[in-house]
């Protein structure tokens, strides 16, 4: 393997995405290639620092109560109404009050 | 009994769904960035995740499925709204492909005045390890915030949150080419915004003559 092949796939490499046989192939390239090693090393250095200073983050006491009492109070129903499209519904409702407008008119002109 | 049993399980995945709150909520931050907004978001994601929660297949990943919802409630509530402000304004690195990189290293060794070619790896790695120690978390935060949402989007997923280029592609409903071409630039955008930085509050000596 040569550089060229190595740093293209580089980002696979230290993010786990490759077959044994790839990987293995990488590792020998490195273990002769200063070059390459750099590269790959300071990548996987920054990739440790995100993770190590922006992720693992834990959600505070109190926005957890927040959110957890906020799930427990919607109601059942609110749970299978609330994603309902009530603006696609609008012209259903419509229709129906129309109906039932013309319903009542008939009965009435009918007596 | 068969309805208290099925309760059960409702319980069950109730409780496992919302093991998931700290990664739900952090990457809720990420993407919202506004504490309010981001609980907003989760309230919503478990109301959704236990009202579908039969469209779950078990035995899968249910963090996974989580953020799916998570990032679909995103796109609905925030790009309608055009809640997104204009992207923050710095160059954007020359990065359409590998053959252009600039790795971190290079931009180490020429922040340092040293070349990375003529000096022993393991020193221009000590200096890395350097560069980066003095970074802050608000301030890796706050850039990983600052990057347009199509690349802040797989660099929370795979670099903050682990998943794999399989998971992100199911999660954000990319197929993988665009996974990965979009967490290597959204990299080099994210270095060359921390290096930026460095150099402007002296972590690093910046070019030297």
């Amino acid at each position: 393997m040569n550089c060229q092949e190595a740093l293209q796939n580089l980002y696979e490499f230290i993010d786990r995405e490759l077959d044994t046989a790839t990987e293995s192939e990488i590792k020998a390239h490195l273990e002769h290639c200063d070059g390459c090693l750099g590269k790959f090393e300071a990548e996987r250095l920054f990739k440790e620092m995100l993770q190590a200073k922006a992720g693992g983050e834990r959600v505070s006491e109190e926005v957890r109560a927040r959110i957890l009492a906020r799930i427990e109070s919607a109601p059942e129903e609110k749970r299978s109404w609330f994603s309902l499209d009530w603006g696609a519904l609008l012209p259903v409702l419509l229709a129906a009050a129309l109906i039932a407008g013309i319903g009542l008119l008939i009965f009435l002109l009918g007596r | 009994m068969p309805e208290l049993k099925a309760q059960g399980r409702t319980k069950e995945f109730e409780a496992q769904a919302l093991e998931h709150m700290d990664a739900l909520y952090r990457s809720g931050l990420r993407m919202t960035r506004n504490p309010a907004d981001a609980e907003d978001l989760v309230q919503e994601t478990y109301l959704k995740a236990f009202r579908f929660h039969d469209h779950f297949e078990p035995g899968t990943n249910l963090r996974a499925w989580l953020f799916k919802i998570l990032v679909n409630s995103f796109i609905n509530r925030y790009r309608k709204t055009a809640k997104e402000p204009a992207m923050l304004s710095f160059e954007e690195p020359a990065v359409h492909d590998e053959a252009e990189a600039r790795w971190f290293v290079e931009r180490v060794g020429e922040g340092e005045g040293v070349n990375p070619v003529t000096v022993p790896v393991a020193e221009i790695l000590t200096q890395t390890s350097e560069v980066l120690k003095e970074f802050v978390g608000d301030e890796v935060k706050a850039a990983v915030e600052s990057l347009p949402v199509e690349f802040r989007m797989v660099v929370l997923l795979s670099d903050l949150e682990g998943f794999s280029y399989q998971e992100i592609s199911e999660i954000l409903g990319l197929n993988l080419g665009t996974v990965k071409s979009r967490l290597f630039r959204g990299r080099k955008i994210l270095q060359d915004l921390l290096f930026r930085y460095a150099k402007e509050h002296g972590l690093v000596k910046g070019r030297k003559p």
